[in-house]
């Protein structure tokens, strides 16, 4: 039970939303966007976090969209995974998305939701990290567009007021070869001691990572060792893994040390898949 | 999940002599149950590991210290199996590793120790064919029903091990010697029939099995037996409570009585009808009628509310049956020995796992999960093999990951079911359920209590089948891949 009272808005256009936020920003009203909705309701309820009035970004039409315009994929922010994953534009974020939770959680859970929330695996962002994709962000200045690079640093990097809008990504990395594991503690539901997800281009594999420290990556120095073809496997992946760009997680999933153990096996397992293709 | 009492925990110290022919000779056991910071019913619960503390083998000569231990862990309560799942799991490692030392099947060494008549309980209670199960028959039915001898215990393929598990266990109830239950049986003018009990229904069918030990000893149709879905406490008459696997035991006893009340009561009337002895009498199928000559007789409506002569004077009055049981002949236990008889019957079974064991990455599935238990007499096959298949889920589920996980602070890090894992569709084994019945001579049509049973040996069976495909001594629960892999890990 959420143990506060709280003003709900549903806004049916971009400029709405930002407005509405900035409006209630101003009234002191706390307001929060949200799309699915599944994190915002489990902190609530946790009182971890208390919004004066919460923003439906559902109705806007722009979020919603899976379509190919010209040569780019565009997913919209609050399309849910359930819906993303049978649509299947992008196999390697259809196979990362359903991983994610279990099937009813991913019925809500949307890609935006995911990649913007609190919870720090935020699987579904390994994908776009390796395709290098846009994000594309509105705020009170209007809508702008930017490579994924330069605003998911650990997390999206948004400005007060900002919400994501629509994610693009090139033709070009749709249907290259690719692999993605997920490791769990036990079982096949829950979150993950290491997810992996990695392509290959122009001979060159690229990998990205979540469960294995606090945040998910793409470490450009791991891929420079991983691609290494001087040294032999088990030394490449060692020389990865002391290029991560934080400590191992240690929690309740699983210990650093065991994460060590899986992490080496399925880094191991990604590039000798892919080796062959 | 942590403000509420929890599953209690158990750190055993267990050491077993035997002959150089296998024959156990000795036990010295220490049981600290881990009962959290009130003890509720840990201190039962550990009383309860203490009269069970050997498992179902004959052994005569036996220490054990049972101790409920006061931690900073939230309290314990009652959880399915009472103590006996922890204490299973602990005794049946210690059962394998002196099965191996001497060299012996690990089903072959528990069939040449299982406990039977003749022999005593860890209370020094004495066995005979009715207040205990036939554990070697269990052995042998278990054997059969997973081929134990057509497929070797071992089988491996690749990084993937096979291996086969097995344990036996035995529960008996711990009430309180005066726990008891009451039944009603109050006639319909058309016959049928309300029963009035105090079991609870919880989904484990009970309601259902005692209205057909009623029909069964009525002789009548059961669809003819009224019974409430739910316990009205004003009108309902007692019953201890519905734990311990005993409201079948004990409410159905209860039924049985007041249902001979009953049939006194009938008989009373239809004889002045019949013009003839009660005990000329019998009833059944509607009626009651002449034991020598079954067409003369008189249906059951026509006296259930007494009996209307044609000229209109009546006899009697609606029949109304009464009946209860207490337990009987249980005594406390001595506060030295330890002597005593703490419960009306103890049921055994024979328990099996296979795994597939994953030596990469100390992944696993469990494949099968095989449960043989002597059941005294199956009231109703469909709810039994529920019974058991929902135990041995839960069994396996608790063995292989369920733990609460405490910072250095001690505060549980995974006080949610995100968390802390269920197993899910998909993921469950399949399932293989058989029944022995030998029966218990003081219970309703010989029946012996099953509701926990299931559950009580999953632990260890899946231990001893994990501690064979990897090839180290699992002895702590749960048995994740991060505990497989620690534990290799930390010998080599």
């Amino acid at each position: 039970m959420i143990p506060f009272n709280f003003e709900y808005y549903k806004p049916s256009s971009v400029q709405m939303a930002v407005e509405l936020f900035q409006s209630l920003h101003k009234q002191g009203k706390k307001p929060m966007y949200y799309s699915g909705g599944t994190e915002i309701i489990t902190w609530a309820r946790a009182n971890s976090i208390q919004p004066g009035s919460v923003i439906d970004l559902k109705f806007i039409p722009e979020c919603n969209v899976i379509e190919m315009q010209k040569d780019k994929l565009v997913i919209g922010a609050c399309v849910t995974l359930s819906v993303l994953s049978a649509a299947n534009p992008f196999p390697l974020l259809t196979e990362t998305a359903q991983g994610a939770a279990d099937q009813t959680a991913r019925n809500k859970i949307t890609l935006g939701g995911n990649i913007c929330g609190k919870i720090y695996y935020r699987e579904a962002v390994l994908p776009l990290l390796l395709a290098n994709s846009r994000m594309v962000i509105a705020g009170i200045q209007g809508i702008r567009e930017t490579s994924i690079h330069n605003v998911f640093l650990q997390q999206l990097r948004l400005e007060n007021g900002e919400f994501l809008v629509q994610i693009l990504t090139d033709r070009g990395y749709l249907s290259l070869p690719f692999v993605h594991y997920k490791k769990r503690q036990i079982g096949n539901v829950g979150y993950p001691l290491v997810t992996v997800a990695a392509i290959k281009k122009d001979k060159q594999i690229h990998t990205a990572y979540s469960g294995v420290c606090s945040f998910p990556f793409r470490s450009l120095v791991m891929e420079q060792a991983l691609n290494d073809s001087s040294i032999p496997l088990a030394a490449r992946i060692e020389q990865a893994i002391g290029k991560l760009p934080a400590p191992l997680l240690d929690n309740a999933e699983g210990s650093a040390s065991f994460r060590k153990f899986v992490l080496k096996q399925t880094m191991a397992d990604a590039v000798q898949i892919l080796e062959r293709r | 999940m942590i403000s509420s009492p929890v599953h209690i925990g158990l750190d055993a110290r267990i050491k077993l002599g035997c002959t150089h022919e296998g024959r156990i000779m000795a036990a010295e056991i220490l049981y600290l149950y881990d009962g959290g910071a009130y003890s509720d019913r840990g201190a039962v619960m550990s009383r309860a590991g203490a009269v069970d503390c050997t498992g179902p083998y004959r052994i005569d000569n036996v220490h054990c210290d049972s101790l409920c231990m006061y931690t900073n862990h939230p309290y314990s309560t009652s959880f399915r199996g009472f103590g006996h799942p922890e204490l299973t799991f602990a005794m049946e490692r210690a059962m394998d590793l002196l099965a191996d030392r001497v060299d012996m099947d690990p089903l072959e060494f528990r069939f040449y120790n299982a406990i039977g008549p003749g022999d005593t309980s860890p209370t020094q209670t004495l066995m005979d064919r009715s207040n205990v199960g036939d554990l070697p028959m269990c052995i042998a039915k278990l054997k059969t029903l997973i081929h134990w001898d057509d497929r070797p215990l071992l089988e491996i393929d690749g990084d993937l091990i096979k291996a086969k598990g097995v344990c036996c266990f035995w529960k008996n109830s711990n009430t309180p010697t005066d726990a008891g239950a009451g039944a009603v049986i109050l006639y319909n003018p058309d016959g049928s029939v309300n029963l009035l009990c105090g079991a609870v229904e919880i989904g484990q069918g009970t309601r259902t099995a005692l209205t057909q030990l009623l029909a069964e000893r009525l002789r009548m149709d059961d669809r003819m037996i009224h019974i409430s879905t739910e316990v009205n406490t004003e009108t309902d008459p007692h019953h201890w409570k519905t734990v311990a696997s005993r409201s079948t035991f004990l409410v159905g006893n209860a039924i049985l009585h007041a249902a001979d009340d009953a049939i006194v009561q009938l008989k009373n009337i239809a004889s002045i009808v019949l013009q003839c002895l009660p005990t000329d009498l019998d009833v059944g199928g509607g009626k009651v009628f002449r034991k020598d000559r079954s067409d003369i007789g008189i249906e059951i409506e026509k006296i259930a509310n007494g009996y209307k002569f044609p000229n209109g004077n009546t006899i009697g009055g609606q029949v109304i049956g009464r009946g209860s049981y207490t337990m009987r002949n249980l005594t406390s236990l001595d506060p030295e020995t330890g002597k005593g008889n703490p419960g009306p019957e103890w049921t055994v079974g024979a328990q099996a796992v296979e795994v597939e064991l994953n030596t990469r990455e100390y992944t696993y599935k469990i494949v099968k999960a095989a449960s043989v238990i002597d059941a005294g007499k199956v009231i109703n096959p469909e709810f039994a093999r529920s019974q058991i298949t929902g135990g041995m889920s839960m069994g396996l589920n608790f063995a292989s990951r369920e733990a609460f996980l405490f910072n250095d602070k001690g505060a549980i890090i995974n006080p949610q079911l995100r968390t802390y894992k269920l197993i899910r569709y998909g993921e469950q084994p399949e399932y293989f359920v058989d029944f022995v019945e030998t029966p218990h001579l003081e219970a309703p049509y010989g029946l012996r209590g099953i509701g926990e049973h299931g559950l009580i040996g999953m632990p260890a069976a899946l231990a001893n089948s994990l501690t064979l495909a990897a090839g180290v001594e699992l002895n702590h629960l749960p048995l994740t891949p991060e505990m497989i892999w620690r534990t290799i890990h930390d010998s080599v």
